[in-house]
């Protein structure tokens, strides 16, 4: 995170209470030692219990592993990547993020790209609407478009649930991008210019190289929130091309009976993530501040 | 960089001999200006410009812009669309019970979900601030942010299990409450029928009083022998003739793992019930008058008593009592609460980030200037340094504002079944009625549109922001 | 041949209250070295993005060796651009810059890359083409942007304030390479700067711009001994020239004690009663005559060679400072009283107080 930078500035007296004088050092890091493993404990509880057998998991608790390490195994995986369902609902995650992402950065890229150097009629004022439709609830559309998406006979298809995250994805991505391309400096793109590159040559030479940082910070955050998501697919999804959020979410009602297939397929299912954020974590935050008003 | 994105559209500007326009210096040239009469050597061709803008114009008029026009007209129709309704549908909404308990929820969730997250997140940051490893720390807070509710969900679903022995919280719960109030030896243990009576609080009296110097046995029954403390040995018969002031006896299990023995006698094979604890209670008075622990083969010997006068025996309710099972978190009362600290699990991070890069951007010497001019820390705290985060607060919270009132994934997948009409929150129910059996477009798209509004002011906040942000110039 | 002529050239930003710029008609030189100069906002880049094509005119025209580009993209006019701030891509090495005009125009990648060494090698960078714009000085960037603008043979440069904001030391511009480059190659460059020292010591001719307009063209010599307006007098020069205003009576100006007397041709072009009177800081002298003008010293500055002292004057009521290089003698204090003197041979320059144009000898 080194956007946030605030570690330990020299000379810098941190705006702390009364506490603060009383508490020595020590003492802070201790604090922070215990609400990092309460933040933790959750989701290594989810791990280990992933790695137990189902009648361990509901005669004690998964900490039981840290003095019995036996019962750790790995069959509850074994059984879940021999789960035909479950692999193709994975698989149909990855059909759903990939096309999604990619489409929503670079659609997204090319209306960034207008609204920050190409001068047109209401370009300002179409601007304004773009932002203001960053915080529509999805809520207002599921209805209308399932509608659209019988018509069109693409309801329950792959393609109907990208569209309908593009769609959505659009208006952060745009503004996102749109701020970070207009702070690109003209001179760069008139001296393509000059030398007779056409719009499309500045947008692929300049804009895209230039603007890779607010690119990727928008990639990362289009994959988790397609990747993670449930209501989208839950209503426009159906049971073949169904994601894992969704082939995972029909098991929650009988909690206990399938936590064999609940444990370590949520962790599967965040485990992608997880990977993404650690890699690209620069990104993820920065992006998080540029767009902090999406909601 | 001075992009004027506050610059009116360029169209068919003025040329020379135009009137005068009265607002001062113009914007920065533009790199594109659409006023160039034919003249310009760098006009874009339109098909160019629509080339850049149509994709994403379309898709968004097809998916947001659109559907939600429709959303409202679908809302003024009945279930399927066919018949005009009116405000039928709202009105519905607002006297429906499942309706309104969401709604309650609705309301609980936006007032304590942001700030809470906003007080976590501030409470973090100015952590981290003091550590050295501080990226690590946020790391670990932030984590979550990756995380698909889906995948919360299971995860919390594992942490609010009933069982202590497989919900962390409520294994937490119980140990923290076994260490203030100890846990019972024998729970479920009560005298056979025609022993002891109970007395309320769990506790048993005998039935008939004995004087000091006598001897008392007290078979107990309702209760495993395997359930014993390893060191329970045979039980033995107190001893013939205690001292005039004491009474002896002896409490066992009056029963044989495996059956057999008589009831009532100490045959070989029922086992002492060490550790129980036995009271004398003047049968005149009523008040306690000593008390004594059983040893390993059950045996007991009360001291101090009155020679002559008589006492009933009790044993506290303490030795029965039913173990701590823990706090039903995905009760009724508390489902909406659980389900709220696993939202702060995942956005406290958020908060964080935002408030530590708010903190890292003020500026150092207004601090110092307080200092120097003899505020203390909290003098500080908050009147330097909250004041000049409240901008970046204010972000989180309206942020957050718009999040919780949308929030489906984490309700839909914690609450049990049997308690989802107590976790109830808009977009659930709006799921629920559109999609989820109910099949009501109607009620259903009302439900979006209300949502809809109730986001509104975030977009006008968005909006104001953002014509401020031109006004400084671009970004 | 690429000349340049400017003809009632005109720019008016949308929602601006006067034009950018404002009916230029200017001739550049084939092989001339041109510097704009004049206050920023004058117009100077205007005028050369209007060259380049990208800003659009709303009248008049451009031509380029004779002939009409104003309908012509950029790309094809012949003219190469130096940005402020050099507008180098960080993402690509100097060789990838540099061959930019080449690649943009689909030339042979064999041809391209040895252009680009040659280039290279003229402009003394070609031991840097590997490196990324970050990671070299400000020199070699320099260098490699004026490569760029000469890589594909241009009729014309234009040089939009390349050194604004550089840090470069004023007086060490002259010796830039991109002045050594063009003198060496003779492209017609026009230089846009802010700095009249710029202009000074680089250009063939200087025109000065204000408002729009050009205000006077030029040699140096011509422009800094015979400004033709008081905008031009005050914006060249270290420091600008001082102006004091004075009335005419009887063929004679006066200015406290100073007295001028008008020739028969200025007077009769004169348009009004006053005029203003021009002295450059070094044709003053604080001197012991009791016979000039008399003035309190209100500020001194140390150049390191001189000082400037400013003194203040009061004519008819009317404060106006004058400041003087004052080379040698005692320096006077601050507060002190001072009687100026005009050097001996000393040019004094006489503006009408009403247009601002000189009045002619």
């Amino acid at each position: 995170m080194s956007v946030t930078r605030p570690v330990a500035v020299p000379g810098r007296v941190p705006a702390g209470t009364r506490v603060a004088k009383r508490l020595t050092g020590g003492a802070w890091y201790l604090v922070v030692l215990l609400v990092g493993v309460i933040w933790l404990i959750p989701t290594l509880g989810l791990f280990i219990s992933s790695l137990r057998k189902a009648s361990d998991i509901s005669d004690s608790g998964w900490w039981t592993v840290f003095t019995h390490p036996a019962q750790i195994t790995f069959k509850d995986y074994s059984n879940l990547f021999a789960n035909k369902g479950i692999i193709q609902s994975l698989w149909n995650t990855v059909l759903i993020t990939v096309p999604a992402t990619v489409l929503v950065v670079f659609l997204g890229a090319l209306a960034a790209y207008a609204f920050a150097w190409i001068d047109f009629r209401g370009r300002d004022w179409l601007f304004v609407v773009v932002v203001g439709l960053m915080v529509v609830p999805i809520q207002v559309a599921l209805l209308p478009v399932a509608a659209l998406y019988r018509n069109l006979h693409i309801f329950g298809t792959i393609l109907g649930v990208v569209m309908f995250h593009v769609g959505f994805g659009l208006p952060f991505a745009i503004y996102l991008l749109r701020n970070f391309f207009a702070a690109i400096p003209r001179e760069l793109l008139e001296a393509t210019r000059m030398e007779g590159g056409s719009e499309w040559t500045i947008f692929r030479k300049v804009i895209v190289p230039l603007g890779l940082p607010a690119i990727a910070s928008l990639a990362i955050f289009q994959f988790l929130w397609v990747w993670n998501d449930l209501l989208v697919a839950l209503v426009f999804s159906n049971a073949k091309t169904q994601p894992l959020t969704v082939a995972l979410q029909s098991n929650m009602r009988q909690f206990g009976s399938n936590i064999d297939i609940l444990a370590p397929g949520a962790f599967l299912s965040l485990s992608v993530p997880l990977v993404v954020f650690f890699a690209f974590q620069r990104y993820f935050v920065q992006g998080l501040m540029a767009g902090s008003v999406k909601g | 960089m001075d992009e004027p994105l506050s610059a009116a559209p360029a169209a068919g500007a003025a040329p020379a001999a135009g009137p005068p326009a009265p607002s001062g210096p113009g914007p920065a040239p533009h790199l594109f200006s659409s006023a160039d009469h034919g003249r310009s050597p760098l006009r874009i061709p339109v098909r160019v410009r629509a080339g850049f803008l149509i994709p994403a114009a379309v898709i968004l008029a097809a998916i947001i812009i659109w559907p939600a026009v429709d959303s409202v007209w679908l809302s003024l129709h009945n279930h399927d669309g066919s018949k005009w309704v009116g405000l039928h549908n709202y009105k519905t909404m607002f006297t429906d019970s499942a309706t309104l308990t969401a709604l309650k929820n609705n309301v609980i969730w936006v007032v304590c979900a942001p700030t809470i997250a906003c007080a976590l997140g501030l409470m973090f940051a100015l952590l981290a601030e003091k550590i050295r490893w501080s990226t690590a720390f946020k790391a670990v807070i932030f984590m979550p942010m990756a995380i698909s509710f889906l995948a919360a969900g299971v995860i919390f679903e594992l942490v609010y299990q009933q069982d202590p022995n497989q919900g962390v919280a409520n294994a937490v719960a119980v140990g923290v409450h076994d260490t203030f109030a100890k846990s019972s030896q024998y729970p479920g243990a009560r005298p056979r029928p025609n022993e002891g009576t109970e007395a309320g609080g769990g506790a048993f009296n005998t039935v008939h009083t004995y004087q000091a110097g006598s001897v008392v046995t007290v078979p107990l029954v309702g209760l495993q022998a395997a359930s014993l403390p390893g060191k329970a040995a045979q039980a033995a018969a107190p001893s013939a003739a205690p001292a005039p002031d004491q009474i002896e006896g002896t409490v066992w299990l009056d029963i044989i793992y495996g059956g057999g023995g008589k009831p009532g006698s100490i045959d070989p094979g029922k086992k002492g019930m060490p550790g129980i604890s036995v009271k004398a209670i003047d049968a005149a008075t009523g008040k306690s008058a000593g008390s004594a622990s059983a040893h390993n083969d059950g045996t007991f010997t009360i001291k101090g008593l009155k020679p002559g006068a008589s006492y009933r025996l009790e044993l506290p309710g303490s030795n029965f009592a039913q173990p701590y099972r823990g706090i039903q978190w995905l009760g009724p009362s508390l489902v909406t609460p659980a389900i709220i600290a696993s939202y702060l699990w995942i956005w406290a991070g958020f908060a964080m980030v935002l408030i530590a890069a708010g903190l890292a951007s003020i500026p150092r010497e207004l601090q110092e200037a307080a200092r120097v001019d003899g505020a203390n820390e909290r003098q500080i705290f908050w009147r330097v340094t909250v004041p000049l985060l409240a901008p970046v607060l204010l972000v989180v919270l309206v942020t957050q504002v718009i999040n919780v009132l949308k929030v489906f994934d984490l309700v839909y997948v914690i609450a049990p079944g049997s308690t989802l009409p107590n976790a109830n929150v808009l977009a659930v129910q709006m799921w629920n009625v559109s999609f989820g059996g109910g099949q009501d477009q109607g009620l259903g798209s009302a439900m979006g549109v209300f949502l809809y509004a109730l986001v509104l002011p975030a977009m006008y906040f968005n909006i104001r922001r953002l014509r401020r942000e031109k006004k400084e110039g671009g970004r | 041949m690429a000349d340049v002529r400017f003809l009632d050239a005109t720019r008016v930003f949308h929602g601006a209250w006067r034009p950018a710029v404002d009916g230029v008609s200017l001739d550049v030189r084939d092989g001339e070295l041109l510097v704009l100069t004049g206050p920023s906002g004058s117009g100077k880049t205007t005028l050369l993005r209007m060259l380049a094509g990208l800003e659009p005119m709303d009248r008049g025209s451009v031509l380029i060796g004779g002939k009409d580009v104003g309908r012509t993209a950029p790309d094809k006019r012949g003219v190469s651009m130096i940005f402020q701030g050099f507008a180098l891509f960080p993402h690509q090495s100097i060789r990838e810059n540099i061959a930019l005009p080449l690649t943009m125009r689909k030339n042979s990648a064999k041809s391209a890359a040895a252009r680009v060494q040659q280039v290279a090698e003229l402009c003394g960078i070609a031991d840097h083409l590997n490196s990324k714009p970050d990671s070299v000085g400000y020199d070699v960037r320099q260098r490699a942007t004026m490569a760029r603008a000469i890589v594909r043979r241009p009729g014309v440069v234009c040089l939009d304030e390349p050194l604004a904001g550089s840090g470069v030391p004023l007086m060490m511009r002259g010796r830039s390479p991109i002045a050594a480059l063009q003198r060496e190659l003779r492209i017609t460059t026009l230089y846009a700067t802010c700095s009249s020292i710029d202009a000074w010591s680089i250009a063939d001719r200087i025109a000065v711009l204000d408002s729009g307009r050009v205000q006077q063209l030029g040699t140096p010599a011509e422009v800094f001994d015979k400004p033709a307006t008081i905008a031009v007098a005050q914006f060249l020069g270290q420091p600008g020239m001082n102006l004091v205003t004075a009335a005419v009576a009887d063929g004679v100006a006066r200015m406290g004690g100073l007295a001028v007397a008008l020739t028969s041709t200025q007077a009769s072009t004169l348009t009004g009663h006053r005029v203003v009177i021009g002295i450059r800081a070094e044709d003053l002298a604080i001197g012991a005559e009791t016979d000039g003008i008399r003035a309190t010293t209100v500020l001194v500055r140390d150049t390191g060679r001189d000082y400037l002292v400013t003194a203040r004057m009061v004519v008819d009521g009317e404060e106006s400072d004058l400041v003087v290089r004052h080379a040698g003698g005692p320096v006077p204090a601050k507060g002190e009283s001072v009687v100026l003197g005009v050097r001996a041979g000393a040019a004094l320059h006489l503006f009408d107080a009403g247009n601002g144009v000189r009045l002619p000898d």
